[in-house]
């Protein structure tokens, strides 16, 4: 155990423990924009740095250790938390209440608001870049990127698919794919860890993009006419009251955006998240706390939902009747199933019959498919398809 | 499959310890499993603890997949041969003092058995029949000796062999005489292919077993379900899948009830399915598509995908987790607990179950493998990890303790090597590997429903050496017949140094080109496991050639960048890069607050 005064609280820690999981875990307030617990310390944000007996140090690159003292709030660790936090907005515009991703879990937004933001002193500084669209499930736009490495270190060291990268010696430093192709030609396999790391909206799904907000699918210029009028308005109102609009939009969207937990029905990995969706459509697959995945998921488990409000879906019993199919109802199906299965087993006996389960069936559903053919039919011919796929 | 085989050995039917076992481990072996396509999330851990921790990594394929790219020692075994380096190993390291003893005397029976069972696996033999030099085999033993621990994954590529089941038995024999069960980072891991492969064997779907592997002829089992259902049950073991298409084949079954699973397409020797399908005097598809199987069907029952519906599934780590239903089946759909219920009820059954979890609660009660299961201990993202007893006290890693067997002792079992079927002669000359792609769910009848991926990965192919493409003269687009013993399929060559020599390999993802028209009807006497992986085909060239069956989009295509992470140390070199709140940085002021 180890102990920290922290603003002047005596706080345990454990060994090899991230200050600024302390910090957190204290309930302390400390901002950090790159740092991601499931990715570990990024270093390029300089937000969570605090003040450890006069110097100044990052949170997120410090382990604690026995006797430290650390000031969260002291003049010279504020300033610099707000210094750091200025760079960021010279590359991001905050147009929140326009943006997908105004959801209440955008970290810049809600860390301009934690530490109070009224203006910028630098300005925002447009990249000498093209949003790139080429890929289909998702989409980059480097005007937006505050270039804080989180994908970066997803694609590198927990998906391990080494495809992102920044090019830090440019003048005008980006996020690239293969060192400079298109995201749609690189070696980028869609599993989105990337997407579902970005603490802003310069990575969006696709699926995101005009569907997540109630302003958002307006037609660009009319989306570019009201971030120039917020922009105009900021000198004069200052962020705070610009936030307070952007709030009220995200509240509205919480009663219509439903987040649901589900379990991938792909292999057997056993990822689990969030749908978002809006109606029936699916805003996002969003990971994070799956016991078996955390914020890792494949292209299947991320985008490859196309299957659920696919016109093919049958929605109808179907009888075949003189070497065709016709729809019927479901009373009629089921009467059917019901009086051949009775009469198979009352000439030929109870192992003419015979089920099988899915392996992509439910645990349940399983279950009473073998009860049905023993307990109501009588055999123990029941199997699993995947009998073949052990 | 690896039921039988953990069965035979250590106790329980299914993966040892968890995900997170296979990230501490010092050395993961993978063998016959394309991990980074088949298991995409668990190969990130392996792949992450590689690159950054230090772990080894073994992998023994005939494909060089990505992690047998990765890999620091790739085996390239001649087909069907993963027995013989096994055991071959197990030997060297017992003859050379290099076994783990004391756990052998502590926890271990049937060593003497076992090691007189290993005579015939010498190096020299195993270099004989394998193609792996005698040195490389060593390389193998000592990187196993060496390891702190050791996980062993594999899949289909064992599992899909006539001796799949002992090639299964061989790698947990080997992992026993090594010491490497009971401990956080080592065991076994036969990873299973559908999210709920495992969950269907356990609640069983299986026709020996009632749920919760208890067999069917067991009087107290039995008398306990009997109890519990109010009904007379059957005693003797029922067909599985296979026997089930050989006794309509034989006129013995009538009618068959069949739940979302394209069978017709993906079983092996898929022909003969079909044809078997065709003879049924009545034959129900439960399916959320018209699919293939359909097509020989008297009802299609229309059911409902996972986001419509509440349950649980278990993964592969048997892991049970709950999923919630996202949206209302689509009008006309039911979830396919509902279905089955009403087909029951129709049946006389008076069965009243309102939600899942009322079944799970059943569940439970007759299983003493799931008796603490119950859906709020499953709320949210909570999960338990079987065998969970009646406290909900579960087993993320197993055999902490002991091993499932009365005496608490593993059991070595001995495995002999018989070889593969269905093997190349002159006529079918070059051998055919098959299995799953990334992007595709198995034949992709889920998968090509979305845009992007069908965009990105269109169709399938086969995938040709570039030195048999060179003597054949296939480029990448040339359309070529593939011809085996049991049927034939025209598809696209995709030429590329993934296979090697006159080995191919053809996933799965197509209805119309299915790669289990080729496939023999062989399986493994132990399971009835298909023999999948045993194919040979000749191959003929088609006077045609179209584009590339992979379009230029497709990431196999691209240049990764591999660095060490974002790398902000180059940040910080910047000429313009000073930390902020030292006053020096590039004459910046402190932003105006309210704070």
């Amino acid at each position: 155990m180890v102990k920290v005064n922290l603003d002047g609280v005596v706080r345990e820690g454990q060994p090899d423990e991230l200050l600024i999981d302390l910090i957190n875990r204290a309930g302390g307030s400390v901002p950090h924009v790159c740092y991601h617990p499931q990715l570990g310390p990024v270093q390029t944000c300089d937000t969570c740095i605090v003040e450890e007996n006069g110097r100044l140090i990052r949170a997120c690159a410090t382990k604690v250790a026995d006797g430290m003292t650390i000031s969260t709030k002291s003049a010279k660790a504020s300033a610099a938390q707000v210094e750091a936090f200025d760079r960021i907005l010279s590359n991001h515009l905050l147009y929140c209440t326009v943006c997908d991703n105004n959801n209440g879990n955008c970290t810049v937004h809600n860390t301009t608001k934690l530490l109070a933001i009224e203006h910028q002193r630098i300005p925002f500084r447009s990249k000498p870049y093209e949003v790139d669209n080429t890929n289909p499930f998702y989409r980059y736009d480097p005007d937006q990127c505050i270039l804080c490495g989180r994908c970066v270190e997803a694609c590198q060291n927990v998906e391990v698919n080494e495809t992102l990268s920044i090019n830090w010696e440019d003048p005008n430093p980006r996020v690239l794919w293969d060192g400079g192709s298109t995201i749609g030609e690189s070696s980028c396999v869609s599993c989105g860890h990337c997407v579902t790391v970005c603490p802003c909206n310069a990575l969006m799904e696709k699926s995101m993009l005009g569907h997540a907000g109630f302003l958002t699918s307006l037609k660009k210029s009319a989306l570019s006419g009201m971030i120039e009028v917020v922009k105009g308005v900021e000198p004069e109102t200052g962020y705070g009251s610009i936030l307070q609009v952007s709030e009220a939009e995200e509240a509205m969207r919480e009663h219509r955006i439903r987040k649901t937990k589900t379990v991938c029905t792909y292999c057997g990995v056993g990822c689990s998240f969030d749908v978002w969706t809006k109606d029936r459509h699916i805003l996002k697959i969003a990971p994070e706390h799956g016991p078996a995945n955390g914020i890792s998921t494949c292209v299947k488990g991320k985008f490859g939902w196309g299957h659920i409000n696919h016109e093919d879906r049958l929605t109808t019993p179907l009888i075949r009747e003189d070497g065709k199919f016709r729809e019927a109802s479901w009373k009629e199906a089921i009467g059917l199933v019901a009086r051949r299965l009775s009469e198979t087993k009352a000439k030929d006996g109870a192992d003419s019959v015979a089920f099988i389960s899915s392996s992509k069936c439910t645990n349940e559903e399983s279950y009473l498919m073998q009860k049905l053919a023993r307990a109501v039919i009588g055999t123990n011919n029941v199997d699993t398809y995947c009998g073949l796929w052990r | 499959m690896a039921r039988t085989t953990s069965t035979r050995t250590v106790g329980y039917g299914g993966d040892s310890g968890s995900i997170t076992d296979m990230e501490k481990a010092d050395l993961v072996v993978i063998i016959g499993s394309n991990t980074a396509e088949s298991h995409p999330v668990i190969a990130t851990r392996v792949k992450s603890s590689h690159k950054l921790d230090g772990q080894k990594l073994i992998v023994s394929d005939l494909r060089e997949n990505e992690m047998a790219r990765r890999a620091d020692l790739f085996l390239h075994p001649k087909p069907g041969t993963d027995l013989i380096w096994l055991s071959a190993v197990s030997r060297y390291l017992l003859d050379n003092g290099l076994a783990h003893t004391q756990f052998l005397d502590q926890w271990v029976n049937g060593l003497d058995q076992y090691r007189k069972s290993l005579e015939p696996f010498t190096l020299e033999a195993a270099e004989r029949l394998t193609g792996l030099s005698e040195r490389t085999i060593r390389t193998v033993a000592h990187m196993i000796a060496e390891a702190k621990s050791t996980c062993i994954l594999w899949a289909m590529g064992v599992t899909q062999q006539s001796q799949g089941s002992d090639t299964s038995t061989a790698i947990s024999n080997l992992l026993l005489i090594t010491g490497n069960y009971m401990r956080p980072g080592t065991g076994s891991y036969p990873l299973r292919g559908h999210n709920n492969v495992q969950g269907a064997s356990d609640h069983g779907s299986m026709p020996n077993m009632l749920p919760g592997y208890q067999l069917v002829d067991d009087p107290e089992v039995r008398q306990r379900f009997e109890t519990g259902w109010k009904v007379k049950l059957p005693s003797t073991k029922g067909l599985d899948n296979h026997q089930m298409v050989e006794a309509i084949h034989e006129g013995k079954l009538k009618a068959m009830y069949l739940i979302g699973e394209e069978m017709s397409i993906v079983d092996s020797n898929a022909n003969y399915v079909g044809a078997a399908f065709e003879k049924l005097d009545f034959f129900v598809v439960q399916d959320i598509f018209f699919s293939n199987t359909c097509r020989y069907a008297d009802v299609v029952l229309p059911g409902a995908p996972s986001l419509e519906k509440e349950g649980t599934f278990t993964s592969t780590e048997r892991r049970i987790q709950r999923l919630y239903q996202v949206f209302e089946p689509l009008v006309g759909c039911q979830p396919d607990w509902k279905i089955i219920q009403d087909v029951a009820n129709q049946l006389g059954a008076g069965w009243n179950y309102q939600h899942p979890s009322e079944i799970m609660d059943e569940i439970a009660s007759l299983s003493p493998m799931f008796a603490g299961v119950n859906y709020e201990r499953l709320a949210g993202y909570k999960s338990l990890q079987w065998p969970v007893a009646a406290d909900g006290t579960d087993e993320p890693l197993l055999y902490t303790k002991r091993f499932a067997f009365p005496d608490g002792k593993a059991r070595l079992f001995p495995v002999s090597w018989i070889g593969p079927t269905d093997q190349p002669n002159a006529e079918f000359d070059l051998h055919l590997n098959n299995g799953r792609l990334l992007e595709h769910f198995h034949e992709g009848n889920l998968t090509y429903r979305t845009e992007g991926i069908r965009e990105k990965t269109p169709d399938t192919f086969v995938e040709v050496s570039p030195e048999l493409a060179e003597e054949r003269g296939i480029q990448s687009g040339t359309w070529v017949q593939l011809i085996s013993r049991y049927g034939k399929v025209r598809v696209r060559a995709l030429v590329t140094d993934r296979v090697h020599g006159k080995e191919l390999y053809m996933p799965m993802n197509s209805v119309e080109s299915p790669v289990n028209r080729l496939t023999s009807s062989h399986t493994d006497p132990v399971t009835n496991t298909p023999a999948y992986k045993e194919a040979s085909v000749h191959l003929k060239v088609l006077n045609e050639v179209g584009d590339s069956p992979l379009p230029r989009i497709n990431p196999r295509f691209g240049h990764p960048t591999p660095q060490g992470g974002v790398e902000v140390e180059r940040k910080w070199k910047r000429a313009d890069y000073a930390p902020p709140g030292n006053g020096n940085g590039n004459g910046l002021v402190q932003l105006q607050t309210k704070k």
